[in-house]
């Protein structure tokens, strides 16, 4: 594994403070994130994006939520995408439109992370998943995750390395 | 008061920078998705600016780029990506583009980064 | 947006490039969706039994060999890589295999269980990763791929799909 889950954890969150102070417009954004040790039981998964990165660092970051969370942070973003969407395949665009984007961010801030070991990373243009009990397990070793705590509900940034 | 071509695969991102351009002046003259589109929108517009994306599905931003160089040597491109590698940026700026913004930005630095191109 | 949809039936599997969506349903079976972004190509693979050697008898077999995942996952890959697709730039999932029977673990009947240590041993062989989206269980699913982007979308079959 190329960093450990402690630069990870830090990496993610530093990384998501950012993306809430400018792009949500969220003063004092840090104080309103928390990382968890590891994705509450009770909590669904239902929405996955998925983006791969190749080159520099191979591997695929992977965030997972409830259909309530990915509701909460996509109106926070494009409120006006919302009044438009008549069908869940509609639904399905804006979350990835809005989602994706946020994870389009994240990943080049991973990507900016790792240059200077392993040089420049390409990231793909995200996927999405979505199902009633993703589980999203990745099977080997070489995963980590974080596990965010915000005002709109919990995320997991799953990263894994091939 | 210019005319700008805005290129993104996110329609979050293209209504954002929309916004803010619109909200100082500027008139937005088309909306490309991704490379391919941005080029022949740039063709059919001939915006006196463009932002562009670079991670996008058809044709990356590098690429399209390459191309609007080649329509005109002139043309005044403005970079917004959320990859943030020296390399990328070195790449580009090289190519001749007038800045590299990266995601997240503030309005600000959108705005002073436009002004200065025009 | 209507893209063309093609189902995947049991035992079969079929390779695609953008623009289409393939389909399929699945209860024990396993599917094995894969997937080159950067090329646009992939394929989606309907596993319905293990492997042929759990069913060898002396006889000459007649069991239509492609159903089984060490035949049928092996030959989805060849043809993704002749028509261009590259294994650097592979994503791959797994769904299905539920337990539909009253199956002890370890019996016979608990086929979802048995293909999907199947496939996963076969795709570790290969050396591709994987990601197991919804398995197990004890209900069926469709799933729908797109090969135009990659996405993914997992229903289950018992009970409405769940509305925003």
């Amino acid at each position: 594994m190329k960093v450990t889950k402690e630069e990870y954890d830090t990496l993610i969150k530093e990384s998501f403070e950012q993306i809430l102070e400018v792009l949500f417009s969220q003063k004092n954004a840090g104080d309103t994130i928390t990382t968890l040790a590891q994705l509450p039981e009770d909590e669904k998964r239902e929405i996955a994006i998925l983006i791969q990165l190749t080159d520099g660092v191979e591997g695929k970051i992977i965030l997972t939520c409830s259909l309530e969370t990915a509701n909460r942070i996509t109106k926070a973003l494009s409120p006006d995408f919302f009044e438009e969407v008549k069908s869940l395949d509609d639904q399905r665009q804006v979350f990835k439109d809005s989602l994706g984007e946020l994870m389009n961010i994240l990943a080049g801030k991973i990507a900016y992370y790792f240059q200077r070991k392993y040089g420049t990373t390409r990231i793909t243009t995200p996927t999405i998943i979505s199902g009633n009990k993703l589980k999203i397990t990745v099977y080997d070793n070489n995963a980590i995750n974080a596990v965010i705590r915000f005002n709109y509900g919990i995320v997991d940034i799953i990263f894994t390395v091939n | 008061m210019a005319k700008v071509l805005i290129v993104d695969d996110s329609k979050l991102i293209r209504n954002i920078i929309k916004d803010e351009l619109e909200k100082n002046g500027h008139q937005i003259v088309g909306e490309a998705q991704d490379g391919r589109m941005a080029i022949s929108m740039y063709k059919e517009q001939t915006p006196d600016l463009v932002t562009m994306d670079i991670t996008m599905d058809e044709m990356d931003g590098i690429e399209a780029i390459t191309e609007i160089f080649k329509l005109n040597t002139k043309a005044k491109i403005i970079v917004v990506s959320a990859l943030g590698q020296d390399e990328i940026i070195n790449k580009a700026i090289d190519m001749g583009v007038m800045d590299f913004i990266i995601k997240p930005f503030e309005a600000d630095r959108l705005l002073s980064s436009v002004k200065k191109a025009l | 947006m209507n893209d063309q949809v093609v189902t995947v039936g049991i035992g079969e599997y079929k390779v695609a490039q953008s623009p289409l969506v393939l389909r399929t349903i699945l209860g024990s079976c396993v599917a094995v969706i894969l997937y080159d972004k950067i090329n646009r190509i992939g394929g989606l693979a309907h596993v319905y039994l293990p492997t042929g050697e759990d069913y060898k008898s002396g006889r000459e077999s007649t069991i239509t060999s492609h159903k089984f995942a060490d035949i049928l996952l092996p030959l989805m890959v060849e043809e993704i890589l002749k028509k261009n697709g590259n294994k650097r730039f592979f994503s791959a999932y797994l769904v299905g295999g539920a337990s539909l029977f009253d199956a002890k673990p370890s019996s016979f009947l608990d086929i979802g269980r048995k293909n999907l240590e199947a496939v996963r041993l076969i795709l570790s062989r290969m050396r591709i990763n994987f990601l197991e989206l919804e398995v197990g269980g004890n209900k069926g699913r469709k799933v729908f791929f797109n090969l135009k982007n990659g996405d993914i979308e997992v229903i289950n079959l018992n009970g409405m799909k769940k509305k925003a």
